[in-house]
């Protein structure tokens, strides 16, 4: 035991403080490498952003319907970029976090010095920095290969409302990445993301019968929202006001389940 | 005048799971610049008593405090190095970009390529960690739980898949990180680790502190001895002679850990069964000896 080193004090307990730049930075690092790690993930990141882009294209030069009629491609467009932004909240949330909590990574550092909420947050600006650039390439190829037609400012609303509209997403990830098994959130976030897709009449209309399901769906209410703010007047249905209140619930219960959840039980 | 406080306090501390009792009224105390090892057999209630201090579960009943303050306060955290046994670390990044995110937990933390060196890591610092090996990972873990200078340092079996010199040099960084003024507070199934580093030994068996002191202390606190020969005898005839704890045969030598009462009898027995016998050696018995004793009575 070292004996020449001065006893602890009571008084100089409080000395360790950090400035809020030093603060900031750990909140950008956390997001920051966060991104890397999407990127550097072959089944991640390259997948969710090329994947829309070219599906985009692709429908959208086929069959004479979706080609001649604006609010027909405005819908492809929006199904592709919803399909591009869903992927990276709900995985990156879901199946990553999973393991993350499984095996320890949160526990350890809520037991180091890192603050409550960096690493949760550090994801969040992951998968809006992630929707953020798979939305401007939708747009930016959309407007440029002249396949949807949109004014400025519609471009720029349409492009907000995609971009509000991964929090929804995220919460959803959030919600079972709290709750699965690391073993499992993969399989259970696909189950959860697979069904959105189809159910919510993105690609296709639903059969009649069963079109009511859409109602259940969140997906089907931000692509409404993205028809409205695009002007494809023709398949829009409903008001936004409930749109956005759908969305908001579920954005909220979910997140404030989750946090409940998560300080109970880290 | 300021008042003096251990780094970690633990007293009267009791925390049950369900019908198990994983502490039972545990007391413990880490001083400045002192190296502890917590030492007891797998659920004897070790890593509850890290979590509790780590602020990570609550106690039932009792008071801990780290650097005088509740467990978990973000400035006792500042203060804090921590290396679990097991933690999942994002196997994308590279072992610098890990380094950087962690140093940037705490207000002065290591420039990272400062630790690195320090932690003869230097050479994986451009290496994703998912590629490295379990030996590896434990030694950026090591690097990463001193990153933020800490003045008390958990460690976890630290040294679980190192190879004989990165374990020596683990060692060494420890001895300096104490000289230097840092606690640690170590846990390890390889009691010859905690024979070579520890100020202070803690054992523990069912929640409670059943023995602590130094490694002399602990070792002389039982009545036993060690006799070390060659034999034709088995370790299993002689094991259940009277007096006798141990018997094991290593490199082709029986080792016996025998009661100090029957000292004699066991090396008279030993002489008269087997004509053949020799280099026999008797001495006192180590902290290994003296660890099986003390939880083997404290397991009845």
């Amino acid at each position: 035991m070292n004996s020449t080193v001065p006893e602890l004090d009571t008084a100089t307990i409080q000395r360790k403080r950090m400035s809020r730049l030093k603060v900031l930075r750990i909140y950008y690092l956390e997001a920051k490498y966060e991104f890397i790690r999407s990127l550097r993930n072959p089944g991640f990141g390259f997948p969710f952003l090329v994947m829309p882009v070219v599906l985009f294209l692709v429908f959208s030069a086929l069959g004479s319907p979706q080609k001649a009629d604006p609010d027909m491609r405005l819908g492809l467009f929006s199904g592709m970029a919803i399909l591009g932004i869903m992927g990276p909240a709900m995985f990156g949330f879901g199946a990553i976090l999973a393991g993350e909590r499984q095996f320890k990574l949160l526990e350890f550092k809520r037991a180091i010095a890192m603050p409550a909420a960096a690493h949760l947050i550090g994801k969040f600006v992951c998968a809006m920095a992630y929707a953020a650039m798979v939305i401007l390439v939708m747009i930016a190829v959309g407007l440029v290969m002249g396949r949807i037609s949109l004014n400025a400012t519609q471009a720029i609303m349409v492009g907000l409302v995609l971009w509000l509209g991964v929090l929804p997403f995220c919460a959803i990830g959030f919600f079972i990445g709290a709750r699965a098994s690391a073993h499992v959130a993969n399989g259970i976030t696909t189950i959860v993301y697979m069904p959105q897709l189809y159910f919510s009449g993105l690609f296709f209309p639903l059969p009649a019968a069963i079109g009511w399901i859409a109602l259940f769906m969140p997906p089907f209410y931000l692509n409404q929202l993205v028809l409205g703010v695009g002007g494809a007047k023709h398949i829009y249905i409903g008001g936004a006001w409930f749109h956005v209140l759908f969305l908001a619930v579920l954005t909220v219960g979910l997140t404030l389940l989750t946090v409940k959840k998560m300080t109970r039980h880290g | 005048m300021m008042a003096s406080v251990d780094l970690a306090e633990m007293e009267g501390v009791y925390k049950r799971f369900g019908d198990t009792t994983a502490l039972d009224g545990f007391d413990l105390r880490v001083r400045r610049g002192e190296l502890v090892a917590l030492l007891g057999e797998n659920g004897a209630g070790k890593t509850t008593a890290i979590s509790l201090m780590l602020g990570l579960q609550t106690p039932d009943a009792g008071q801990i405090r780290m650097f005088g303050l509740p467990p978990g306060d973000m400035e006792a955290r500042r203060r804090l190095g921590v290396m679990l046994q097991e933690v999942f670390m994002a196997p994308e990044l590279k072992v610098r970009e890990l380094v950087t995110l962690f140093a940037s937990y705490y207000p002065d933390g290591h420039d990272p390529d400062e630790i690195l060196r320090m932690t003869n890591t230097d050479s994986l610092g451009d290496r994703r960690y998912g590629l490295l090996s379990g030996g590896q990972k434990r030694q950026v873990q090591f690097a990463i739980a001193l990153c933020g200078k800490p003045e008390l340092l958990f460690l976890d079996e630290p040294t679980v898949g190192l190879d004989v010199q990165a374990r020596q040099g683990l060692w060494d960084i420890v001895r300096k990180q104490v000289d230097a003024g840092c606690s640690i507070l170590l846990t390890t199934h390889y009691l010859e680790e905690a024979e070579a580093l520890a100020d202070r030994i803690v054992v523990l068996a069912k929640g409670r502190v059943v023995k602590s002191g130094t490694v002399k202390e602990v070792t002389q606190s039982i009545s036993t001895r060690r006799i070390t020969c060659t034999s034709r005898l088995t370790a299993d005839e002689v094991g259940s002679w009277p007096g006798v704890a141990i018997a094991v045969v290593e490199n082709g030598s029986l080792k016996l850990t025998v009661d100090h009462a029957e000292l004699e009898s066991t090396v008279s027995r030993l002489l008269e069964r087997d004509n053949t016998l020799g280099d026999l050696s008797v001495s006192q018995a180590g902290l290994a000896d003296a660890f099986v004793k003390i939880t083997q009575e404290n397991r009845l």
